[in-house]
């Protein structure tokens, strides 16, 4: 009984008592944290990562930063937002880490827009979607996602990644371009 | 469809995926979470190379560092003091009136004269002595009393039995000069604790250790001996000459005279002065160094672990030095790439059907899509930065002129550089999907080793008694270009630089 009553007062711990707990090394209150927040964070690294195993390694990573960093975060916005960002930045570095270009990078050809098929994406799955973009290239997808899932502008992936304006924007039609055609592709062979 | 509502589709259904990471995945992140997970761990970022330096260099720091001790210590010799063994344990100035003995409870009242030289004759209270002066004050047991006006008193007794006792010899300015001293126009006090060798007899009357008490008075010659807390004392006389800047103290016996001499080197390599005719020190210095080489401007930056060596007015430094300079280059790079370019409607076979006004149109029968790739021509021009770290040898020799909590400086020199290691960083990266058709890269290439001529001028102050800050300006001119070829390898670059570091003194 006393157990239980435990067991379930840990579980109405709120963000700011894990926290607190964190903060001075209680690993019980570390992996409750890491339980509690895991799923989100694990999809957004898998967004950002061309396969679990990077995956893998953003989502490490990241929990290290936020552990190490717990005592910084000052309240400002969520919680979990500021884990969110903290995930993201991880991800941004882990992109940096491997792809060292970082400079401007003037492309001669220019892509016309394309029409997307709202059939098509519509009848794909969730996972299916996740697999096209882990395997656009790590430029496209990572500015895709900055873009259209964290909501940057091209101003701030431009500063993000170091590259311009024009190649974010670039490298985003790219990669819409590539998703629409792997959905085709894709929704194609279903047809 | 617009982008938009596209975007919108595909941040739905990512959003929608939950699902969680491998169960392993929180054991991998315990145990990677630093223990104090509050507290950022630091990292050098220091390669493999720089390591492997810094730990050469701390081996060799080290290793001078023990050397020097082990010579410094090897210099050590104690004076060989037949029978009789002297702990001189405090020197003191004080005033007193016409005798000059002193309490251990007075000592309060005295003031340090390690600034001051000083000689004094002593006798050794042994068989052989010549100076048989003792006093008995005090019995087994019995606490001397504390008031200047017993001990005046008691004294006075012992100075005149010392007086008419002819075995006793003391010194006299006006005797053979044989000893100089300088010391200030406040009275001296010397307290010596004189440790006998005694025979059985004086054994079993004294279990304590002898202490004497030498006291110099202003206005006359004295000849003082005290006894603090023993039971029987030998003495030691110190005679040093009324209002006397630099008084000569001489003792014409024979013995004492040896005896003097041996207190006198032991009194010599306690002096202070003549202790820092020898100094060594350690530094750690910070430099920026902003080079000219014909029109090439760079700034360096230095740090050096210096080993300092001054011997009156000549100054030795030499030490281990890290260099690190960087430049941008500016380089070209042409390459095809393997894109995407479009997707196409292809069909093997297609009728003609009519639209609506009649005309006939061509529909295709079983269509299928197909992407677009093509060889796609890309330039990238970009700045590279170089990285080079250097180790420098430094040796220069100078003239120094201390002052009491100043000193400034002159010294010229040589300096040997080795490029350890180098690196270019933001330099491209292009994937396998590339070719490379074309790069102009235009690295200078830096020469392996070089040596400069230094110059440099600096000022010291003498935070406290071991510590020091340093401060210099350098002016270098390079025996070499920095430069293997292209620009001006015949050019001899020049530089200035500033230097300021903490230098500990070992001695």
């Amino acid at each position: 009984m006393s157990n239980t009553t435990r067991e379930t007062s840990n579980l109405k711990r709120t963000d700011e008592e894990l926290r607190a707990l964190c903060i001075k090394g209680d690993g019980n209150a570390q992996n409750e944290l890491y339980r509690r927040y895991v799923p989100k964070l694990w999809g957004i690294c898998l967004r950002y990562a061309k396969n679990k195993m990077s995956a893998e390694d953003i989502l490490q990573e990241g929990f290290i930063r936020v552990f190490t960093y717990l005592d910084k975060y000052k309240g400002d916005g969520s919680f979990e937002g500021w884990m969110r960002r903290i995930m993201v930045n991880t991800a941004i570095n882990y992109y940096k880490k491997n792809l060292k270009t970082g400079k401007e990078m003037e492309y001669t050809e220019v892509f016309a827009a394309k029409s997307y098929e709202p059939d098509a994406i519509s009848q794909i799955s969730n996972e299916e979607v996740l697999g096209l973009v882990q395997e656009l290239p790590k430029g496209y997808r990572t500015v895709f996602n900055l873009y259209v899932m964290e909501g940057y502008s091209h101003r701030d992936i431009g500063e993000a990644l170091n590259i311009s304006e024009n190649t974010s924007k670039s490298q985003l039609s790219r990669a819409r371009g590539l998703l629409q055609e792997k959905v085709n592709k894709l929704y194609g062979k279903e047809r | 469809m617009k982008e938009q509502e596209f975007d919108h589709i595909i941040k739905q259904k990512l959003e929608a995926i939950s699902n969680e990471p491998p169960a392993y995945m929180w054991s991998k992140i315990a145990a990677a979470i630093p223990p104090a997970a509050t507290t950022p761990v630091a990292s050098t970022g220091l390669s493999g190379s720089i390591k492997i330096v810094l730990l050469a260099a701390s081996a060799i720091i080290i290793g001078g560092l023990s050397f020097l001790l082990l010579q410094n210590n090897g210099d050590v010799k104690r004076p060989a003091i037949k029978n009789t063994q002297y702990t001189i344990e405090k020197i003191n100035i004080r005033h007193h009136k016409n005798t000059a003995i002193e309490l251990d409870s007075e000592y309060n009242r005295t003031k340090s004269i390690e600034n001051v030289n000083y000689k004094q004759s002593t006798e050794t209270p042994t068989k052989n002595t010549n100076y048989k002066a003792k006093k008995q004050l005090i019995s087994n047991n019995k606490v001397i009393d504390n008031s200047d006006q017993d001990f005046d008193s008691a004294f006075e007794n012992t100075s005149k039995s010392s007086a008419v006792n002819p075995k006793l010899k003391t010194t006299s300015p006006q005797k053979e000069k044989s000893v100089k001293s300088k010391i200030k126009k406040q009275p001296v006090s010397l307290k010596l604790a004189v440790v006998p060798q005694v025979n059985e007899e004086e054994q079993a009357n004294s279990n304590k250790a002898s202490q004497s008490e030498v006291t110099n008075q202003e206005t006359q010659s004295t000849k003082i001996i005290e006894p603090a807390k023993s039971l029987t004392e030998e003495v030691a006389v110190v005679e040093i000459p009324q209002e006397q800047e630099s008084p000569e103290v001489t003792d014409g016996d024979n013995q004492s005279a040896e005896n003097l001499n041996q207190e006198e080197s032991a009194v010599v390599k306690e002096n202070p002065k003549t202790r820092q005719l020898n100094k060594y020190g350690i530094g750690i210095h910070y430099g920026p160094e902003f080079m000219d080489m014909g029109g090439i401007k760079l700034t360096d930056h230095a740090v050096d672990f210096s080993f300092n060596y001054q011997n009156m007015n000549f100054i030795l430094q030499t030490g281990l030095g890290f260099k690190y300079s960087h430049e941008k280059v500016d380089y070209n790079l042409k390459y095809k790439r393997w894109d995407y370019i479009e997707t196409q409607v292809r069909f093997d076979s297609a009728i003609f059907v009519l639209d609506q006004n009649g005309n006939p149109v061509l529909q295709p029968v079983d269509p299928y899509y197909e992407d677009v790739y093509d060889s796609v021509r890309h330039k990238y021009s970009a700045q590279a930065t170089e990285q080079i770290y250097m180790l420098q040898i430094p040796l220069s020799i100078g003239y120094q002129k201390d002052f009491k909590k100043f000193a400034y400086f002159i010294k010229g020199g040589i300096r040997y550089s080795l490029v350890v290691y180098t690196n270019t960083t933001n330099l491209f990266e292009i994937d396998e999907y590339s070719r490379l058709d074309y790069l102009s890269y235009p690295s200078k290439g830096r020469v392996k080793s070089n040596i400069d001529y230094e110059m440099s001028i600096g000022g010291i102050y003498k935070m406290t008694k071991k510590f020091q800050i340093h401060a210099e300006m350098f002016g270098r001119y390079y025996q070499h270009s920095i430069y293997t070829e292209n620009p001006p390898s015949g050019i001899h670059p020049w530089s200035l630089s500033g230097r300021i570091g903490l230098v500990y003194l070992l001695n």
